[in-house]
């Protein structure tokens, strides 16, 4: 599903949080938005999933997300918040058939899709053996799982997701990330997600575009758009960007000179 | 909709019932069970001590041919078919109505400390006993009576101006501001009705016993006059079981899964406070069964609110019968307030769930 | 799932049969209306009310009391159960221990009356009298449904007369006197206004009393006793378990010392029990009053 966004922009209150940005997202692509903290990237996300309104155009294929019923856009786009709330006590297999919800009628009950699909779900999220677990009992990683699992189960066609790794340590991160990877190639996804982690964004992400201050300021390959230049004007600290020869990117900060700054030596 | 890669479904799944929900299913049958010999037990015990099988026979002598003579005399037949048995009924049908109304309050404010009684339901139906008995108010109103009537309209309209006065003070029409409203509106009405009762002490006992709660019944009036409101708030309460479980996600997930939260709220809201209202202008205010068997219910593992509510409904059913039957026995030839026994025995127990339970956040 | 219903076939079928068959002796047992008890003289009476247990015994029909609620403390012959409340009375058991055929209420709790009489029982409903009349009609009434008319209506002209003797010997010297009756002390004070019941008792010897409110009993700020002053002061909250207020602590009360009734100590008790009810005592209750004012007016002849 081709994703374009024109001059969008969203205001909250008096404050204008995004304003003006375009971006295009190819089918099956994976754009990650970066940028410093407060510059827009959950707001945009937000905006996206219909949660507040926004000024400009989003359109989805070929059908403008605001002309869409609620219905429809939810079987077309899923979210993952940033701290999902899982209710306590609540099994996985039922939490993540809660995913299904766009496709039971109001007063509906899940029928015989709806379980084969969740069933599939949880077999490609590795998350059989857990389906009687109730979400209280998982690990972090497990439960990071569940919750991608859940908006999988909505079967969309773009996901969003906000700081998916916040909180997992590197090795659950990265299982994360490689199962949402897989689930892009797979089932031809388009993702959308929003990070502070840049090297892990290099990583995994097809596109990168820098918010600051609610404003596209850079977009395209991870290797354009994270400079030294770029992000040292954005981040306002000193970086340094190196790559190695497998086409790794990693993102080191540069430390002041010690003498400069070392209470202990002055 | 793109769909899943070409996986292949693996047979044992869709076609065998999970574990978890023939586990569910159990507890409601057992839920039934449970209601059914509080039920019996309501019917067989009371002040005045009758021989179950006595009952029975009762009961054999009155069928369709059969001529047998009755081993009851005509008071215990009386007590037994027109005071026990219409209060038994009474009593599970208000019982069972707290209960469920307590578990969607907590289900759609997504908070453990939520009862029926949240929005100020209590506050204005006893405005609106106080204005009856103070006011000797009197009249019958298309078969309604004036005090049941009045309490009524007051839960209603407490319910009504909570809801206003939480929209008038936040932006969005969220759960928090809606409590907040109701709580203030509770304090006004109480206020309200406090004042009423100082300039008219003569019937302060009388206010005093209707809002301490009663399910005494004479004949089945007050069971007709509660039923289509309380069927009416129970089909639609149960009906928002998958919903309850989607709005626990949170507002913004349930909106992006497509769900019109505010409405599914108002709903849930209005079914709640009419079932109430309906189950306290008939009993009274009767505290701690809202409250408390959801939290006794979700202890037995239950989480889903497809199953919560039945089977809170049935518990509650059953602890309203037997908390009267302990109410109507003790102190023979007195009467306990029933509230007063639903506390004694549900504050120790909401101690209890509070100590071996995580409270949600 | 349809072999195993029709293998089940003839045991539903008894199902069913067996509830249609309880159901309607359910139905039947439900439907019965209770029949009036027959119109003969009641033999086994229970009150609930302490004012009517006194006009009971007053008229003759004490023998045919089987149980008095646990406030009837008068006659001391009266057959008292203490456990028998009649704020909160069940009445399957007062049913069920007396077998009464008349039950006497004043305060319809858990309604009470209405169980009984769905029971078949009768019940003589008689609330808190608003004023003489009232209290002389529920006597009367007593006396028809317990078979002693006669007397009743003998008991309610002893009555009338015993007033009008003590009216007369008051003659028209309370005219100028007011009084202040408190049902409980401060800092609620509740008073008994002149529309209540004893505040007429007090209006029939001509008192007149610091207020007038509508509601029988207002609650009134110290100042306002203060600034009316009342010449008598009259406490109907002096029993040890219904506020234990004696004429010693009024005298002491801050701010009270102004008041006329405190200076000349024309402080009185009133027999808590006669102050409360309505029934043939309120007779010792005037006694009390006129006692009270002509000693006043003995004292002060210029008040």
């Amino acid at each position: 599903m081709h994703v374009r966004l024109e001059r969008v922009g969203v205001t909250r209150g008096d404050r204008v949080v995004v304003h003006d940005v375009s971006l295009q997202i190819p089918t099956g692509a994976w754009v990650c938005l970066i940028g410093p903290n407060g510059a827009g990237k959950t707001t945009l996300l937000h905006a996206l999933a219909a949660l507040i309104p926004y000024s400009g155009h989003v359109a989805l294929g070929n059908q403008e997300l605001s002309h869409m019923s609620r219905r429809a856009r939810a079987q077309q786009i899923a979210l993952v918040q940033q701290d999902a709330r899982l209710p306590s006590g609540m099994r996985v297999a039922d939490y993540v058939m809660l995913g299904r919800t766009p496709y039971i009628s109001y007063f509906g009950r899940e029928g015989r899709e709806d379980r084969s699909v969740v069933a599939d779900v949880l077999d490609e999220l590795d998350l059989l053996g857990l389906r009687d677990r109730p979400l209280d009992q998982l690990s972090g990683g497990e439960r990071q799982r569940v919750v991608v699992a859940r908006a999988i189960a909505q079967s969309p066609a773009l996901l969003l997701l906000d700081e998916p790794t916040t909180a997992l340590d590197l090795g659950r991160q990265l299982q994360v990330l490689e199962l949402i990877r897989g689930l892009q190639h797979a089932s031809n996804l388009t993702i959308l997600s929003a990070t502070h982690d840049l090297t892990l964004a290099a990583a995994y992400a097809d596109h990168l575009a820098l918010i600051s201050c609610g404003a596209l300021v850079a977009q395209g390959t991870p290797r354009d758009v994270l400079t030294t230049a770029t992000l040292g004007e954005h981040y306002g600290v000193a970086l340094r960007v190196i790559h190695d020869d497998d086409g790794g990117l990693a993102v080191i900060p540069v430390r002041p000179p010690a003498a400069e700054t070392d209470p202990r030596t002055n | 909709m793109t769909t899943l890669p070409a996986i292949e479904v693996s047979a044992s799944e869709p076609a065998a019932l999970p574990r978890a929900h023939a586990r569910d299913a159990l507890w409601l049958g057992l839920g039934v069970v449970v209601l059914f010999a509080s039920m019996l037990a309501g019917l067989f015990v009371g002040a005045v001590d009758i021989p179950p099988q006595d009952i029975v026979g009762d009961l054999v002598s009155r069928m369709p041919l059969v001529s047998m003579h009755s081993p009851l005399s005509h008071v215990d037949q009386a007590i037994v078919w027109q005071l026990r048995l219409p209060r038994v009924v009474l009593g599970a049908l208000v019982g069972g109505m707290l209960a469920l109304c307590g578990a969607a309050y907590q289900g759609i404010f997504r908070n453990p400390l939520a009862d029926p009684y949240l929005l100020g339901v209590a506050s204005g139906a006893g405005l609106g006993a106080t204005i009856a008995i103070v006011f000797a108010i009197n009249f019958t109103f298309l078969d309604f009576q004036a005090l049941p009537l009045l309490a009524f309209i007051g839960a209603v309209l407490a319910v009504g101006l909570a809801y206003v006065v939480g929209r008038s003070v936040g932006a969005g029409r969220s759960s928090t501001t809606l409590v907040l409203g109701g709580v203030a509106v509770a304090a006004f009405l109480t206020a309200m009705q406090t004042f009423i009762q100082q300039r008219h002490t003569e019937q302060l006992q009388l206010v005093y016993n209707w809002i301490l709660g009663s399910v005494a019944t004479a004949g089945w009036g007050q069971v007709t006059t509660m039923l289509p409101y309380a069927l009416l708030a129970l089909v639609v309460i149960l009906l928002h079981g998958r919903l309850l479980d989607v709005m626990g996600l949170g507002d913004d997930a349930a909106r992006t899964l497509g769900v019109r939260t505010n409405r599914v709220r108002l709903a849930v809201i209005g079914a709640v406070t009419i079932g109430t209202a309906a189950a306290v202008a008939v009993s009274g205010l009767i505290g701690f069964v809202g409250l408390i068997i959801p939290h006794v219910v979700r202890l037995l593992g239950v989480r889903t609110h497809r199953t919560l509510l039945p089977l809170s409904m049935l518990l509650g059913a059953s602890f309203l019968v037997l908390c009267d039957l302990i109410a109507r026995t003790v102190v023979s030839p007195s009467e306990l307030p029933i509230g007063v026994v639903t506390a004694v025995i549900g504050a120790p127990c909401f101690a209890l769930v509070l100590r071996t339970s995580r409270v949600e956040a | 799932m349809n072999n195993w219903i029709s293998r089940q076939r003839y045991r539903v079928a008894a199902g069913c049969v067996a509830a249609v068959a309880i159901a309607a002796g359910i139905g039947s047992a439900t439907a019965l209306t209770a029949s009036a008890a027959a119109s003969r003289c009641p033999q086994r009476i229970v009150s609930l009310s302490p004012t009517a247990t006194e006009s009971l015994f007053a008229i003759g029909a004490g023998h045919q009391v089987v149980a008095v609620d646990s406030d009837s403390n008068y006659p001391a012959s009266a057959p008292r159960k203490s456990n028998l409340i009649a704020y909160s009375p069940s009445a399957e058991a007062i049913a069920g221990n007396y077998n009464p055929d008349l039950v006497v209420v004043s305060y319809d709790a858990n309604k009470v009356i209405q169980q009984l009489r769905q029971i078949g029982i009768p019940v003589a409903y008689q609330p808190t009298a608003k004023n003489l009349a009232v209290a002389y009609s529920q006597i009367e009434e007593l006396g028809s449904v317990t078979c002693h008319h006669a007397t009743s209506v003998a008991v309610v002209r002893t009555i009338k007369r015993q007033i009008t003797a003590i009216r007369r010997t008051v003659g028209t010297k309370a005219r100028t006197l007011t009084y202040y009756d408190e049902i409980s002390a401060p800092p609620y004070d509740y008073a008994a206004s002149s529309r209540s019941f004893i505040g007429q008792l007090f209006g029939v010897l001509g008192l007149r009393n610091i207020t007038t409110a509508s509601s029988g009993f207002p609650e009134l700020s110290d100042e306002y006793i203060v600034k009316a002053s009342p010449k008598l002061i009259f406490l109907s909250d002096n029993e040890p378990n219904d506020g234990d207020v004696t004429i010693a602590s009024v005298v002491h009360r801050t701010g009270w010392s102004s008041i006329s009734a405190v200076r000349s100590k024309a402080i009185f008790d009133l027999n808590d029990d006669a102050a409360s009810r309505w029934g043939p005592r309120v007779v010792v209750l005037m006694r009390e009053i006129s006692t009270a004012v002509l000693g006043y007016v003995r004292k002060h002849p210029h008040a």
